[in-house]
């Protein structure tokens, strides 16, 4: 490796605000400073509360002197949100096209903060790609000063679908990248036949295995942070309950979420809109033979389908995410763009073999707008709002990890400060706020306030978005799942909603008060501009080529964790 | 019709083309065709294994030949004994059915139902009945086995049809590489 990236250039960037260049990224001493600091503070908790900590910002309370635990997220009223996506292919994926440069440049134009380049794990992508992506990804960055750009990857996870997995710029990422792809994608797994298929069931000790690389990096000091993001969770029905818990519980610092929204949300878009007019989401898939058949399609709903955009695991009040929300551990979602071919664009793949050079090479101008095409710029229509405490590669990390996110189509709001604490008997009175956890006394008072920031502008469809309708939904925290592939939450509902007055303009408050709290419990938020809604007030399943996704908008928030001591 | 279904584990993951195609070149040469087609998945190890079977419109053919040709192993002869849940119970997914061929375009639950196999049309959400139109897409249909029914599950489509839950053509992503 050049001395271009052995070592970060502090001399020069340090000091610029925005800058791509972390200061802290890289720097071997601060980060075994801080997760010198992390693990005394870690193990200090972990010999009060006498249990098990995960970590810091991780949802877990540790506790505080006098046997009360800490709250986690600690609410301060001065969150920014700053906008991104962390699911975006280039050229360097054999079924996508663009110069990084470009889709670097349109995340910029339509306002995201960050971004992740994640292109397709395989054998010719670790052979030939990563070295031809890692330079340009830097030149991106320069030229690019107030946008954070990551190199990721799209990784096949043995015997389930893809998922996003990305660090901060540092002298060891690139190399953790590399040796993470030849050891534990799926796709190269099965090339070597060390397993059946990419997606074949004997792929799951692997991905336990590949999760906890990525986190012994970190714990080693090689990096600062490494996420993993699972990606269109239910669109062939192959990630079952029990490998998601199985991921999470493997490294809860480094497997946090999973794609509450999947991209190509052009891809629905009917043909008479001049749109491909096929599944939104191109989720069109049907079980097959590493499919969970728990998620089999029924007379009463088709998880393989996107719900108002989102996939089946998120959208579903009491399903597969409330499941895991309901064992009082945290797991996110987010919303992206899987940009690979943009509706409407004229571009069409080069004409280079990627399997012998890991590149589609320079796209061909055709000068005709594509109508086939279904996904839609990085920025243009899926945002993950994350609350970062600055605005740096780790910062942004750290608040993806600790669930200070909020997944957003189309604009539909700017931001949401939330508070939740409690207010009549003993317990947190400052609060937490989103990804957090607080506590209250048995039977006190706990208040969610609500201050949503709406759209203060057109988005990139010209319009400007009317939220409509707020849920809060709530169910109680009732431990560790026995079955490890429960799939369902039937005690969380829809607890309050709030319809938006017409008139609203800039933002509303809303407030809703638990009395007499008796059981831990939960809360999250979701709101909708209510054009599509069933008669619950939840969104309809998505019908193919019947889908504009700017007149089906909706956010989802990340819940809140409450617990009753006494 | 022969009574007896024969079934054989695939050695590996076979399209319905390359499945039926496959199982039409082993049984031409013995004068047989394969006049049901089905699939099942056996989940009983880490790996799961997908199984065909199919019953010909004559005696039964050397399976073992069969089997070496679609790369599989022989599970059956199925004929002695009770069948095998995905035959009779629930599980089991047809790729070959009696009337699979009589349609191709747009047609209502009530005419399905009369001109096939299938004995019932269900939809994801509910609402349908006889005169609902079904966009066939093309005629490809696959009815799963359903407490020994036919049972064919659709979904709302655009212009107030249904289509089938299952299509012949999901979008590849990667180019279908994994
Ligand atoms: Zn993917
Ligand atoms: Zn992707």
């Amino acid at each position: 490796m050049g001395h271009g990236h052995d070592h970060p250039h502090d001399h020069d960037h340090t000091e610029v605000a925005g800058s791509w260049r972390d200061p802290e990224a890289g720097d071997r001493l601060s980060v075994s400073r801080r997760r010198f600091l992390a693990g005394a503070v870690a193990a200090g908790a972990a010999a009060g509360l006498g249990s098990t900590v995960a970590g810091l910002g991780q949802g877990v309370a540790a506790a505080a002197p006098k046997g009360r635990p800490t709250p986690v997220n600690p609410w301060t009223g001065t969150n920014r949100f700053l906008a991104g996506d962390h699911h975006i292919h280039t050229q360097f994926s054999p079924d996508a096209q663009y110069e990084v440069e470009t889709q670097v440049s349109k995340a910029a134009e339509y306002g995201l903060d960050w971004m992740v380049v994640t292109d397709h794990g395989g054998t010719a992508h670790q052979k030939y790609s990563i070295d031809q992506v890692t330079p340009r990804i830097e030149a991106s960055r320069e030229a690019h000063r107030d946008l954070l750009v990551y190199q990721g990857l799209e990784w096949n996870i043995p015997g389930a679908e893809h998922a996003t997995v990305f660090l901060p710029p540092g002298a060891n990422s690139v190399e953790i990248l590399r040796a993470f792809e030849a050891g534990y994608d799926g796709s190269v797994l099965a090339d070597q036949k060390k397993v059946v298929r990419s997606t074949s069931g004997d792929g799951e000790p692997f991905a336990l295995e590949a999760l906890r690389y990525l986190d012994q990096q970190v714990r080693g000091g090689r990096a600062e942070i490494a996420l993993m993001f699972a990606n269109h969770p239910a669109r062939r029905g192959i990630d079952s309950p029990h490998e998601i818990r199985n991921w999470r519980d493997a490294a809860p610092e480094v497997a946090v979420g999973m794609e509450g929204a999947p991209g190509h949300q052009a891809a629905g878009i009917p043909l008479d809109m001049r749109g491909p007019g096929k599944a939104r989401g191109y989720y069109d898939f049907a079980p097959t033979e590493d499919s969970f058949p728990g998620y089999a399609p029924s007379a009463t709903e088709n998880p393989y389908r996107t719900y108002g955009g989102f996939d089946w695991m998120t959208a579903k009040v009491g399903g597969l995410w409330d499941s895991l929300l309901a064992e009082g551990r945290p797991w996110w979602v987010t919303s992206t763009s899987d940009s690979h071919q943009v509706w409407l664009d004229t571009l069409e793949p080069g004409e280079q073999p990627y399997a012998t050079t890991g590149s589609r090479g320079t796209p061909i101008d055709t000068g005709v707008q594509q109508t086939g095409y279904g996904d839609f710029w990085p920025g243009y229509y899926s945002s993950t709002l994350v609350a970062a405490q600055r605005r740096t590669y780790v910062s942004v990390m750290r608040g993806l990890q600790a669930g200070q996110v909020i997944a957003v189509h189309g604009r539909l709001i700017e931001g949401m400060d939330v508070r939740v604490r409690a207010t009549r008997g003993d317990g947190d009175a400052r609060g937490v706020t989103l990804g957090g956890r607080t506590h209250v006394q048995r039977g006190g008072d706990v208040q969610v306030e609500l201050t949503i920031e709406l759209a203060a502008g057109p988005n990139a469809a010209g319009m400007v978005p009317k939220l409509a309708k707020v849920d809060l939904i709530s169910g109680p925290v009732t431990g560790a799942a026995a079955d490890r592939d429960t799939l369902s939450a039937p005690q969380t509902s829809v607890v309050e909603t709030f319809e938006v007055p017409a008139g609203a303009r800039k933002r509303v408050r809303l407030e809703h008060t638990f009395r007499n709290v008796q059981q831990s419990f939960y809360l999250r938020v979701r709101g909708s501009d209510g054009n599509q809604l069933d008669s619950a007030g939840n969104p309809l399943i998505d019908v193919a080529g019947a889908e504009d996704p700017f007149a089906d908008l909706w956010f989802y928030a990340n819940p809140v964790f409450v617990d009753v001591l006494g | 019709m022969s009574a007896v279904w024969q079934a054989v584990v695939l050695g590996r993951a076979l399209s319905d083309d390359h499945l039926t195609a496959a199982l039409d070149g082993a049984l031409a040469p013995r004068g047989r065709r394969a006049v049901e087609v089905r699939t099942h998945v056996d989940r009983s190890s880490a790996v799961a294994r997908t199984v065909v079977s199919w019953r010909t419109d004559g005696h039964p053919a050397d399976d073992a030949r069969v089997a070496t040709d679609l790369d599989g192993e022989v599970l059956g002869p199925a004929g002695d004994g009770p069948p095998p849940p995905w035959l009779d119970g629930s599980g089991g997914r047809c790729v070959r059915f009696p009337g699979d061929d009589a349609l191709s375009g747009v047609h209502p639950v009530a005419e399905i139902v009369a001109v096939t196999a299938i004995d019932r049309v269900d939809a994801v959400g509910g609402g349908l009945d006889g005169d609902s139109p079904v966009d066939t897409l093309g005629g490809w249909l696959r009815p799963t086995v359903v407490d020994g029914q036919l049972v064919l599950l659709v979904e709302p489509a655009e212009a107030g049809r249904w289509r089938p839950v299952e299509i012949r053509d999901p979008h590849q992503c990667c180019g279908g590489a994994h």
